[in-house]
């Protein structure tokens, strides 16, 4: 006797077996960056951690300048001029982590928040500070971060 | 305890590890324990680090202190002004009845913390007077006070420093400070608060404002140090729309011991980072042991360039005692005018600690050092070796005002209104620093700690305080009709070993890093 498959339990066994076993899919390394370019900064951060391959492409500089370029204002100098200069002193994403993220106090913030030209200037002196810092070395007295008293 | 002076430290240049800094820290009588901060012996009284309890406690201080009756104290009444400045994170808002024997405790400290306030001002008054007999038997009598509070925070830890100063004011002879361990001092506490972060920040941005439109441009650092300010002017005028100019830096500073060039050394790390964000740049040191031994000549202002003259904490040390003249600085402040710069920034410790008489001096700074030991404790609580260096860096400005006299006493601290006079008489017109500069002092304050401290605009003027006391300034000055091309001097540079004074030059250009000399 032929069974009525009815066209819900069809469906619904349709839907079933659609349903993906393994959630990431394996895409190449172009499709990854282009997905994690468009990424915010949590995502990213989460993203870093899932594998070394995933991490290398989620702190890829370019993914980190087009993050902090989505969020400020203009300088009013050329990008290539911006770019030369934030990479030579530590990269945006050491910008991003160290000086422009901790100015937002709230959690939410951070995706909606443009940064001002004031802010920018301010963090971009933090970064050189803490660039020609690193470059001086221990001629500066500057005890290893891990060291207690 | 013997004098502070480091001389029989050897700290090496090249890397400052745990036990040199240890090496300082014991050589100015100071041992570290190992185990953090200790808390008193009732292990229930925790020293908590949220400064916003210090308004809270200042309140009930007041109205406790206004109740309480001071006269069996028999002692001199305390300053009215005092009981304003007296902050200390003991944390006075828990008043459940089990803690009554920890309220009592407290009361008890703080009425020590009191006496011990008495007790500094007479031993002052005193020393004044010459009655040096009197004063050690007061010294002793705060040593005992002393055990008896909590000396690692508040109250009790600005009055150890004092009633040492005291001390050694006393008994041994001061010795000043090697200038490599000056300059670990001043690095810890450009890391431990935000008031050196502020002045060159600020400075900075009245120099980048002065020198638009300019093509070659020329920054005189009264005191180079570990050059910190710089790294941030290159890169703002890496930035600059229209591309850099052509920076050229001359360095300022002692002559370093064992042969060692400091100058040069901070000149190279700046040439190579300017190189690196392709900035033509070129450095000139002049080791000097006082500004009033450099001469303009040594400079080498050029025709067509804009010159700015940067002071950070260096007009003060050419101050004499009030009512000498001419006093130093009026000279270094007539040849500065003669350059004609198109900026001047200073920047100086907003406080009274020049005047006459000791025990004016000896009030004014145990004000200004409270509230600034009190900041200190209010910005990040870990980090506690920086912490303990940037204390040793300010304990050594308090051993200046209260210990030293004469030639040696160089912490002469004066107040911006007296600066702005003194400027103005030299001839220099001031200059507004504009709203950019406020903003970014203030998102500076968001990025390092966020309660207590306060940014203020005076006249023009920026100072940055702590709970409505300004502690340090900065302003900027101009020469009237600075367009005016400056004189072309020619004369070529020939050492001068009278004064130990060298200079040499360090270029960086985008192909290859010359060093000429």
């Amino acid at each position: 006797m032929k069974r009525a498959v009815s066209p819900d339990s069809a469906s619904s066994k349709k839907i079933k077996t659609e349903e993906p076993a393994s959630p990431v899919p394996d895409l190449t390394e172009d499709l990854l960056y282009e997905v994690l370019r468009r990424a915010d900064e949590r995502t990213l951060g989460s993203a870093a951690c899932v594998s070394s391959r995933w991490r290398r492409l989620a702190q890829d500089e370019r993914i980190w300048e087009s993050v902090c370029l989505r969020h400020w204002a203009a300088l009013g100098c050329a990008p290539g001029q911006l770019r030369s200069v934030v990479l030579a002193l530590g990269g945006f994403r050491k910008l991003y982590i160290s000086y422009l993220a901790p100015t937002v106090p709230s959690r939410s913030g951070a995706s909606r928040r443009r940064w001002s030209r004031d802010e920018l200037q301010m963090s971009l002196s933090m970064l050189s500070v803490g660039f020609f810092s690193g470059m001086m070395g221990g001629s500066m007295g500057k005890l290893p971060p891990g060291r207690r008293i | 305890m013997g004098p502070y002076g480091s001389d029989s430290t050897t700290v090496s240049s090249t890397a400052c590890s745990g036990p040199e800094i240890d090496a300082i820290l014991t050589g100015t009588g100071y041992g570290l324990s190992t185990s953090g901060p200790c808390h008193v012996a009732n292990p229930d009284y925790s020293i908590p680090f949220n400064p916003s309890d210090v308004t809270t406690w200042v309140d009930s201080m007041l109205t406790d202190f206004n109740s309480t009756s001071t006269g069996n104290l028999h002692l001199q009444p305390i300053p009215a002004t005092w009981t304003d400045q007296i902050c200390s994170p003991l944390n006075p808002t828990d008043s459940s009845p089990s803690h009554a024997l920890i309220a009592q405790q407290r009361k008890e400290e703080e009425d020590s913390g009191i006496r011990l306030v008495h007790l500094l001002m007479t031993c002052a008054d005193a020393v004044q007077h010459g009655s040096t007999g009197l004063a050690a038997g007061m010294v002793d009598e705060m040593r005992v006070l002393l055990s008896r509070v909590n000396t690692l925070s508040g109250i009790g830890k600005v009055a150890g420093y004092f009633a040492d100063a005291l001390f050694r004011r006393l008994y041994t002879t001061e010795t000043p400070l090697s200038v490599t361990d000056h300059e670990v001092l001043y690095h810890h506490f450009y890391e431990a608060c935000p008031y050196l972060k502020f002045a060159h920040f600020t400075a900075n941005q009245a120099i980048l404002e002065a020198f638009e439109g300019y093509d070659r441009v020329h920054v005189i650092d009264f005191s180079l140090m570990q050059g910190l300010q710089w790294p941030a002017l290159i890169q703002a005028l890496a930035l600059r729309p229209g591309g850099p100019p052509f920076l050229r830096i001359t360095g300022i500073g002692p002559p370093s011991p064992d042969g060692r060039d400091a100058l040069r050394e901070v000149g190279f790390k700046l040439a190579e980072l300017a190189r690196s964000v392709r900035v033509r740049f070129a450095f000139r040191g002049v080791a000097a042991n006082r500004l009033d031994d450099v001469k303009p000549w040594m400079l080498q202002a050029t025709h067509g360039e804009a010159i700015a003259v940067n002071s950070v904490l260096q007009l003060h040390r050419l101050l004499t005692d009030p009512g000498t003249t001419p006093a130093p600085v009026d000279s270094v402040l007539e040849w500065i005018v003669g350059i004609r710069p198109k900026v001047v920034t200073v920047v100086e410790q907003e406080a009274d600690h020049n005047k006459p008489t000791f025990i004016d001096r000896f009030t004014e700074a145990l004000f200004y050092y409270s509230t600034m030991f009190d900041s200190l404790e209010g910005s990040r609580p870990h980090h506690q070796r920086q912490m303990a260096l940037a204390e040793v860096y300010l304990q050594k400005e308090i051993c200046n005002i209260v210990c030293c006299e004469g030639e040696n006493r160089v912490e002469r601290h004066e107040p911006l209104t007296q600066w702005r006079t003194r400027l103005t008489n030299a001839g220099l017109n001031p200059v507004h620093l504009g709203s950019g500069a406020f903003r970014q002092a203030s998102m500076l304050l968001t990025l390092f700690s966020d309660e207590g401290y306060c940014v203020e605009e005076v006249d023009g003027c920026l100072t940055l305080g702590w709970h409505n006391r300004a502690l340090i300034s900065a302003s900027a000055w101009r020469v009237p009709d600075a367009d005016v091309s400056p004189d072309d001097d020619s004369s070529v540079i020939a050492s001068n070993s009278n004064n130990c004074i060298n200079s040499n030059n360090i270029s960086g250009s985008d192909d290859n890093n010359r060093i000429s000399m």
